[in-house]
């Protein structure tokens, strides 16, 4: 399954990432982001779109 | 030229507005589903969901921006047909440029930042509803919707309250009238008047820092050491003042309207966070309210198998794609609970996705739980419901007036929302 990291320094949270790709980007009870590192093969194009919407680009993809 | 079907679609024309899905299911239905236009300047029509998330997203293809640059890739004209008369930040813009304004705008715009301005917006909302509450007599558009989401943004941005009336009017005015409707040159006056009175404010306040608003924070940030001219700070705020009203609105309308006829999902909207939450998205959906917006092809291509060639205007058409039955079970059905709804392209996608979406959300469900909670009975005066007469962006309503049982004043001050409904009237 292909992978995606987040750096946690830089994410400020915006949550934009969240309503690209629900399942694998979530904002937990304090509005901080959580996310499955590993995501389904059939995800790949909105994993993208949340790396692309992504203000601070924290978000990368890596297989 | 040869193999391109054709097809008589201007989105500024009445007969657009009136039938705009059906034109959209027609094609989708001819197996030929992409289709060029010859208005304003030629643009290629796609409804499906596949195809628009592609151009929203394939910014290698696909440009919004507003300038012709030297390097030959500049053949933007913005996200309007025709195109509109300012250059809009940061939308007509491109990566890295388009990250680079959307981390200066900086924490409001999050879920947090949303969060913490609840409370100041449930005010504002407070004493619109008030201004009406005794007189058992309403009309969502102007006594409210179209007032709190400018007012709110304003705020956001650190703007003078003074000038509400103004800036309410003209964003109200400018999303609904056409080319040679009476009042839109007015109206495009306005949108100058605003224009000269944000370049002022920022030039005053590029002197004298003002509280920490977002003004003021695009004057001063950077990001790794570069930072907006005044110019550039001018079309983000003019995108935020023109772009967070009608559209919030239109949501809250269409739905407050939706509920009216469909009562029995009232109550359980008020209770249930997790359902209001769901349902939101599929209102999103099916109300649409950016209706389409438009790119240019920087490089031959192709959609859905038909060519696109290099300097080609695309027509986004979120509406249609949000209908798109591939995606959308039943897609004319309203189901509020629906699980794939967050499919929907209402805000976009990819990189311009709306920066707004998390304020529209906290606007949206505080003005209709509001409504719901203290006119829980209200009824829509179907007759003397107004509709947008064109669709150029935005597909709204003008007018919702209804009646309810008159309440009582929650606190609030009445006077300055009332002032600003007289001027939006
Ligand atoms: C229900 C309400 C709203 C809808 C349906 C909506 C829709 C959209 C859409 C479709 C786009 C993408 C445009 C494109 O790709 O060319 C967009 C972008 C944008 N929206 Fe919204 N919007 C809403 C509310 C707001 C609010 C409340 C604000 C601000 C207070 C806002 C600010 C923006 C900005 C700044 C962008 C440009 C983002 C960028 O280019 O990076 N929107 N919106
Ligand atoms: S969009 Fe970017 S900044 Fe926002 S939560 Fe996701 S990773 Fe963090």
């Amino acid at each position: 399954m292909p992978h995606v990291s987040v750096d946690l320094d830089v994410c400020e949270d915006h949550a934009q990432c969240v309503f690209a790709a629900p399942t694998v980007f979530r904002m937990n009870d304090d509005d901080r982001l959580e996310y499955d590192a590993e995501y389904d093969e059939d995800l790949r194009f909105d994993v993208q779109a949340a790396a692309d919407s992504c203000p601070v680009q924290a978000i990368k993809l890596l297989d | 030229m040869t193999d391109r079907r054709t097809i008589d679609l201007d989105h500024h024309s009445q007969e657009y507005a009136d039938s705009y899905h059906q034109v959209a299911d027609e094609l989708r239905g001819s197996g030929c589903p992409v289709a060029w236009s010859e208005h304003h300047g030629g643009f290629w029509v796609t409804p499906g969901h596949a195809d628009v998330a592609r151009v929203a997203r394939d910014d290698d293809y696909f440009t919004q921006d507003h300038e012709r640059r030297e390097d030959g890739g500049g053949l933007g004209q913005g996200v309007q047909r025709p195109p509109g008369p300012v250059r809009t930040l940061p939308i007509e813009s491109h990566s890295p440029f388009t990250q680079f304004i959307r981390q200066l705008c900086g924490p409001a715009f999050s879920p947090a930042g949303a969060k913490q301005f609840e409370p100041r917006f449930l005010e504002m909302v407070t004493e619109c509803l008030d201004a009406v509450i005794e007189t058992g007599r309403v009309d969502f558009s102007e006594d409210l919707a179209a007032i709190t989401t400018v007012r709110a943004t304003m705020e956001l941005i650190g703007l003078p309250a003074d000038r509400l009336p103004l800036y309410a009017k003209v964003s109200h005015e400018s999303s609904y009238l056409a080319p040679g409707q009476p009042g839109f040159d007015e109206a495009m006056a306005g949108i100058g008047e605003i224009q000269s009175d944000v370049i002022g404010l920022v030039s005053e306040r590029k002197k004298n820092p003002g509280e920490g608003g977002l003004i003021d924070r695009l004057l001063v940030g950077d990001v790794r050491g570069r930072q907006l001219s005044e110019d550039e700070v001018v079309g983000v705020l003019m995108s935020l003042i023109l772009g967070g009203g009608d559209t919030t609105a239109t949501l809250t309308l269409q739905t407050l309207r939706w509920l009216h006829h469909n009562p029995e999902h009232r109550a359980r909207l008020l209770t249930d966070d997790a359902y209001f939450a769901t349902a939101t998205e599929e209102f999103l959906r099916v109300f649409t309210p950016n209706v389409q917006i438009f790119r240019v092809a920087t490089q031959d291509t192709e959609l859905s198998g038909q060519p696109v060639r290099r300097g080609e205007s695309v027509m986004m058409w979120w509406a249609a794609a949000n209908r798109d039955p591939a995606v959308f079970a039943d897609p004319y059905e309203v189901r509020l609970d629906r699980r794939e709804a967050n499919r929907h392209l209402s805000f976009g996608n990819g990189t311009h996705r709306c920066l707004g979406q998390h304020i529209a959300r906290m606007e949206f469900r505080t003005m209709v739980r509001e409504v719901l909670r203290r006119m829980p009975d209200y009824q829509i005066d179907e007759s003397a419901v107004d509709r947008y007469h064109t669709v150029k962006t935005i597909d709204g309503l003008m007018h919702l007036p209804a009646v309810f049982t008159p309440g009582s004043r929650e606190g609030g001050r009445p006077a300055a929302a009332a002032a600003a409904a007289a001027a939006v009237a």
